[in-house]
């Protein structure tokens, strides 16, 4: 038996149907600007959540 | 031994599942597909075989090893299909992996590993012993009811007791065995059977990296490795919900009817899982009105009855618990069908309250179509929001997909389209009813398809890339510490260096309260149990809600007696957070005139009856707890 007998598909995205080289989008940085508000947004709510996770490791150590 | 058992059983329903793909003509295209449809036809039918001994009164191990023979003499045909064999190759084929992977092959390793990492601290999680609220309330505390009864039975003790079991069975079957933790570890198993199926279904369409990137995501997730070490329902219903979509799809491509009727065969089995089944049900329908295309106007009258016959196969497959519920309290889908079925056993102002119920932070149309956004980045609106995050890379990566439309290809796009058209039907059903982030689970996964098809591609943008890149790494370091933090500390209960007395005092609310009434109250006791989470009390007993003692400013304190003599209850257990609930107020004030008159008698109080509020950041409060004898004259 081969690895494709077990894992449908292929490793890449269709191979035949979807370039992999790189490419380039007018948009792009549009989209990496889009990308970064919502990774500032995002991990900004759950800052306060850090003392939580020091606290549990203070606590799992002995003594 | 509890890993040993739960292959053992897994391996048995695996191989009965096989067995059944056979007989209803269906052949799977590999080895992963026949594995993975397999083990869940299995499981469903062990499920169903211990609910029909359960219900005609059989339950004890005799019967699981029982049901465990009849499976295994049921896959004994189809043993060989599962084997995976050519090992040899398999090996030989190692050193061309690496290639083949292409650009983002240290992407793909990394992924791996945290799917690795991620698995093994579930499992320490999963073999803990159970903490979860829902769990103790009622996921495992039901099967433990029906066991103490000797029969499955419909116990209409509040709102999720009539909730369909298909699951739960397997709960029951670890209690049969002997094990509480048995049922977690069955559990942990099916999320990596869910994340599995997710793979196949995006893998096989689209690329493995695509379906690698969606199952890892998925299953690094807060909500699923919390659900990886809970004997919860949600992992299985999600997996009979994927499936349903995987089949339909496959029925799509080669219309094999097999596959069709799999498909509502797995409706049927998400419905017989969770009540939320019901939301998926019509957003499947509409996809397989949809993907008969032309067939509508070339042959309408097949098309027609192709519809309506996958609808009665679902509908076949959930009835066994619809019956029972439908027998026992004139409701199908109790208590949720009041408005239509006006149920037994609930009242229209419990149907008022819950109705009214919601998570989220609001129904209007603005709030509709802002749901990924608050869903990621307005957490604290979700009660549980902030303390199981959502994935921030659906609402990143999606947009992207805008971008590289032009270069998806037509297959893809209508693969995508029947996604879509799935994940609104059950969006719209979930939004205007309890929004809990949770339930919003099969629709992430599903979406995460999409975000994992327009993450790849970003990375072929210069600026996008990195920052894509960046965010993945991110966030699914942040998961991983998260379950670092979440399971670790059951580790010392695990590796037996905690009694599971003082682990489970410091994780489950009253924990010691229970061990005193287990140790002091006579055998021949029957408690009325005013807590929602009975799984460790070890008496009969019978909540005190309020839809099962229809008690008002009218009741007396002598009718409230005679009413518990009608129950036999000999003692009550209650406590200041039930006292607290101001829908307990006509209880509360009875019980405390009953006390006055010397009709109930206090032989335990404890003003520091331990409430936990969160087992991971250990908040506790204090508040009392009193058992109470009932005297009857």
């Amino acid at each position: 038996m081969s690895l494709g007998d077990f894992w449908p598909g292929s490793w890449r995205q269709g191979d035949s149907v979807m370039k992999l080289e790189p490419s380039t989008h007018r948009l792009d940085p549009l989209l990496a600007g889009w990308i970064v508000l919502v990774a500032i947004l995002y991990f900004a709510q759950f800052w306060h959540l850090l003392d939580d996770a020091l606290a549990i490791l203070r606590g799992l150590l002995p003594g | 031994m509890i890993l040993l058992l739960a292959w053992l059983w897994l391996a048995a329903a695996a191989g009965a599942g096989r067995t059944v793909l056979r007989l209803v003509r269906v052949q799977p295209r590999g080895r992963l597909e026949a594995l993975l449809l397999s083990l869940s036809l299995g499981f469903a039918l062990c499920s169903y075989l211990i609910f029909a001994f359960g219900m005609s009164g059989w339950l004890t191990p005799i019967m699981a090893w029982t049901v465990f023979m009849a499976l295994f003499i049921t896959g004994l045909p189809s043993w060989w299909d599962l084997v995976v064999v050519g090992r040899p190759q398999l090996w030989a084929e190692r050193s061309s992996l690496w290639p083949q992977l292409g650009p983002g092959r240290w992407l793909v390793l990394g992924l791996a590993g945290f799917g690795l990492l991620t698995a093994g601290l579930n499992l320490i999680g999963a073999l803990a012993p159970p903490t979860h609220p829902d769990i103790l309330s009622y996921h495992l505390a039901l099967p433990a009811y029906y066991l103490r009864q000797g029969s499955i039975s419909f116990v209409p003790f509040y709102k999720d007791w009539g909730s369909p079991f298909t699951a739960e069975m397997w709960n029951l079957l670890g209690l049969l065995l002997g094990s509480e933790r048995l049922p977690q570890v069955f559990q942990w198993c099916w999320g990596l059977i869910s994340a599995g199926v997710l793979y196949m279904l995006a893998a096989e369409r689209i690329s493995r990296r695509v379906g690698g990137l969606a199952a890892i995501v998925y299953y690094t997730s807060p909500h699923i490795f919390q659900l990886s070490t809970a004997a919860k329902s949600d992992l299985v219903w999600q997996t009979f919900l994927f499936l349903s979509l995987h089949t339909l799809l496959a029925w799509n491509n080669r219309r094999d009817a097999g596959w069709l009727w799999l498909s509502a065969a797995f409706t049927g089995l998400a419905m017989a899982t969770k009540y939320q089944g019901l939301f998926w049900a019509p957003a499947i329908g509409l996809a397989l009105l949809v993907s008969q295309g032309s067939d509508w106007g070339r042959i309408p009258w097949r098309a027609f009855w192709r519809s309506i016959s996958y609808g009665a196969i679902s509908v076949l497959v959930v009835s066994p618990w619809w019956l029972r519920n439908w027998f026992a309290s004139g409701d199908p889908v109790w208590p949720f069908g009041y408005p239509i079925f006006h149920s037994r056993f609930w009242t229209q102002e419990l149907n008022d309250k819950y109705a009214a119920w919601t998570q989220g932070p609001g129904d209007s149309l603005w709030y509709y179509f802002t749901g990924l956004w608050n869903l990621s980045l307005n957490q604290s609106a979700y009660s549980s929001g902030m303390l199981i995050p959502v994935t921030p890379l659906l609402l990143a990566f999606l947009p992207g997909l805008i971008l590289v439309w032009p270069s998806v290809p037509a297959h893809t796009r209508r693969f995508f389209g029947m996604i879509l058209i799935t994940s609104s039907v059950y969006y719209t059903f979930w939004f205007t009813t309890y929004q809990q982030p949770r339930y919003a689970f099969p629709i992430f996964a599903l979406l995460m398809i999409l975000a994992a098809y327009s993450f790849w591609q970003i990375t072929r943008f210069s600026c996008s890339s990195w920052v894509a890149t960046s965010l993945l790494s991110l966030s699914l370091m942040m998961f991983l510490s998260y379950n670092f933090l979440f399971n670790i500390q059951v580790a010392p209960v695990v590796f037996g260096l905690e009694t599971r007395q003082s682990f489970l005092a410091r994780r489950v609310s009253f924990y010691e309260d229970f061990v005193w009434a287990n140790d002091n109250l006579p055998g021949h006791a029957h408690v009325l149990f005013f807590h929602l989470k009975p799984y460790y009390l070890d008496r009969p007993y019978i909540l005190g809600t309020r839809n099962l003692w229809l008690l008002d400013g009218q009741t007396t304190a002598d009718e409230y007696l005679s009413l518990m003599g009608e129950q036999k209850i000999t003692h009550i257990f209650r406590t200041g957070l039930w006292e607290a609930d101001s829908e307990n107020a006509d209880s509360l004030r009875l019980i405390t005139q009953l006390k006055k008159s010397g009709s109930l008698k206090s032989i335990y109080f404890n003003v520091r009856g331990v409430q936990v509020h969160s087992r991971t950041l250990n908040r506790l409060s204090h508040t009392t707890v009193e058992i109470l004898q009932v005297v009857y004259e």
